[in-house]
């Protein structure tokens, strides 16, 4: 991997002249990275497989025309078992260091908020971080409109949902998404954050408020804008026990289709205020010396809403309390929710048997993981399958075994199984049986 | 004239005592262990050997060293090179600086009653600043056995890190939690590209279901 390497790097040289090269500090290199899912529903008499394969061979490089410059970017080939060819920029940005105490990032790389909970995905944008001795203040803004449909993890509306089955629907839902964090680092590890999301949809492609009949034909829903402010804390209690807290309030308008006495159904759409809360506690305590063990206990809470008849934009009250995340996350092997009436309880505990050897497994990290969910409240939930006339709020438990192996520098392997146990009075049909997942992952880079 | 001649001397007489320049002593040394004064080249050092403000010293492959400046120590550990920047005794405080070119030392600074002192130890990336504690510092990487540390990356960015805990920089990173640099010992991270991520999943567009029914 390495002589190919050296060989695309000669290449180079030879095109652009060894001094123009040198001079930018200039280097090349290419990943291959694999994920192969095979989650299976275990009913009486029945198996449901649901397999999906996703690959991506990828070029990268960088360079640094000065000490204070440098450029950085990725393109590569994606197959998907539903998009089996894909080209796709995976990031192009600038980096510059003005002052000492001011840098800038402009073109398409990640944006996340503290938690990573609401908001970690590619955008194309411009950040400003200003750098301080007791912290850094960041403010970023970004657009999602240019991102490739199969690749991007924004999935807010109904529209945005219709659209991932809409074949001339090439890119991703267009939202404008602002950032101001600040990051204090001592004597706590204090996040503030304020974040802004704009649903830049033409009024053409959504339902407009005053609609009184449920289905139009065409459209699938209307836009979702909303807001986030949130505070997180972390730090030490005690010598290899840390903490870590934080909460999100969340506003914005979601379409509801509301009771409307001067319509000829009795109902018309309408723009219902939102009012929705994330927040989590965890603790982690390590002991390096028995084989770099790490214990973690997390909770996670996001509100729901009882009165709501779908996950996205589904709200039947005069307001709503779903919490709705930016950008989806991925939790679990075999059921994979996502926040929002949901509460999640997750303990796992990890060890490096062969830590202290000198050979290549030192860099096996094997995890035992118990993830436990629950609605916040009855209502819908992100995965389908929910009886809906059920009251029921724990939803199942999911036990994981996870081995992380990286013998090599530019080699990994993910292996993981986990078993989702459901509760059968919360799901119906195939839903209600237990399902396995398994998932391999390997990364190579050359 | 006379006087001011008088109470120069006698100024140029107790300057020393009010201020002056500590000397760093090679305590112990195994391997290769070489000294380079201000103006002079690289030399073998031996026990017992004495080094001045501006001095370097480095260790070869298996060598050690160990530093005794007086109101602290320093391990110097094998394929690093330091220099003494600054070493100054005033009365009631105890100035000391270094930097540490590459490699890694472990500092133990000693508390003393009635004495201030201030104890930095720089890199290209980082800056440990102590009173009173103990830490292993590699240039990038610091963990603290005893006491307090004022761990700054290069643009001034800093973080106390208490004993038992790390934190670390790449010099223009905000230094790193404890739990943060703990996870770089017992966390394996498998994916190889620069930014760290694997391929990751969508929630879009699930692939068709295959159902195998039996009787």
């Amino acid at each position: 991997m390495k002589a190919l390497r050296a060989l695309a790097f000669a290449f180079l040289l030879s095109l652009l002249g060894t001094a123009a090269v040198s001079a930018l500090d200039f280097d090349i290199g290419g990943t291959l990275d694999d994920y192969s899912s095979f989650p299976v529903t275990v009913a009486p008499g029945s198996a449901i497989f649901a397999p999906d394969q996703r690959d991506r061979l990828g070029i990268w490089a960088t360079m640094h025309p000065s000490s204070a410059v440098s450029i950085a970017g990725a393109a590569s080939y994606n197959f998907t078992l539903v998009v089996p060819f894909l080209i796709n920029l995976d990031y192009l940005n600038m980096n510059w260091r003005m002052l000492p105490w001011l840098s800038t990032t402009v073109g398409r790389f990640t944006f996340a908020d503290f938690t990573g909970l609401v908001l970690n995905h590619t955008l194309d944008g411009l950040m400003l971080e200003q750098d301080f001795s007791i912290g850094k203040v960041t403010e970023a803004v970004g657009y999602s409109g240019l991102i490739l449909k199969p690749v991007s993890l924004i999935l807010m509306s109904s529209t945005d949902s219709a659209d991932q089955t809409n074949s001339s629907v090439y890119l991703a839902a267009p939202r404008l998404i602002e950032k101001v964090e600040v990051l204090f680092t001592v004597p706590l590890n204090i996040n503030l954050a304020v974040i802004l999301q704009q649903d830049l949809r033409p009024g053409s492609q959504l339902i407009q408020p005053g609609e009184q009949y449920q289905t139009v034909s065409g459209l699938e829903g209307g836009s979702l804008s909303t807001e986030y402010l949130g505070l997180g804390v972390s730090g030490s209690i005690a010598p290899s026990l840390y903490f870590n807290g934080f909460a999100y309030g969340s506003m914005g308008s979601t379409l509801s289709y509301l009771p409307d006495s001067g319509s000829v159904t009795g109902f018309s759409y309408k723009y219902a205020p939102m009012y929705a809360l994330l927040g989590g506690v965890g603790l982690k305590y390590y002991i390096e010396q028995t084989l770099f063990s790490r214990i973690e206990l997390q909770a996670i809470y996001s509100s729901g809403n009882a009165n709501a008849t779908s996950y996205l934009e589904g709200n039947t009250s005069s307001y709503s309390t779903m919490f709705i995340p930016i950008s989806q996350e991925v939790i679990g092997v075999a059921f994979m929710p996502q926040l929002g009436n949901l509460i999640m309880l997750n303990l796992n505990y990890s060890l490096k048997p062969w830590g202290q050897s000198d050979t290549v497994w030192k860099n096996l990290q094997l995890m035992a993981k118990v993830l436990s969910y629950f609605r916040s409240t009855t209502g819908p939930i992100s995965q389908p399958g929910l009886n809906a006339s059920s009251s029921a709020l724990y939803l199942g438990t999911e036990p994981e075994i996870i081995a992380n192996f990286r013998p090599y520098s530019d080699f990994g392997l993910v292996l993981s199984t986990g078993v989702f146990l459901p509760n059968g009075a919360a799901f119906t049909g195939s839903a209600a049986n237990p399902t396995i997942g398994a998932r391999i992952e390997f990364s190579m880079s050359f | 004239m006379k006087a001011s001649i008088i109470v120069t001397l006698a100024a140029l007489m107790l300057a020393p005592a009010a201020f002056s320049q500590s000397q760093v002593v090679l305590k112990e040394s195994t391997g290769k262990v070489e000294v380079k004064a201000p103006r002079g080249g690289w030399t073998p050092a031996a026990v017992g050997a004495r080094l001045d403000m501006g001095a370097s010293i480095s260790t070869g492959f298996s060598s050690t060293a160990l530093l005794d400046l007086g109101t602290s120590t320093i391990r110097v550990a094998p394929l690093t090179r330091m220099q003494i920047v600054d070493l100054v005794a005033r009365q009631g405080s105890v100035s000391t600086s270094l930097f540490l070119t590459v490699g890694r030392v472990h500092a133990e600074v000693k508390k003393a009653e009635g004495l201030r002192q201030s104890f930095v130890l720089r890199s290209p990336q980082a800056t440990a600043a102590v009173r009173g504690t103990e830490f292993d510092f590699d240039g990038l990487t610091i963990n603290v056995v005893n006491g307090v540390v004022q761990f700054s990356n290069a643009l001034g960015q800093y973080r106390d890190v208490p004993a038992g805990e790390g934190s670390s920089t790449n010099g223009t990173e905000t230094p790193t939690t404890g739990d943060q640099n703990a996870d770089g010992q017992v966390v394996v991270v498998p994916y190889t590209s620069p930014t760290g991520g694997g391929v990751l999943p969508t929630g879009q567009q699930q692939p068709a279901t295959v159902t195998i029914t039996w009787q």
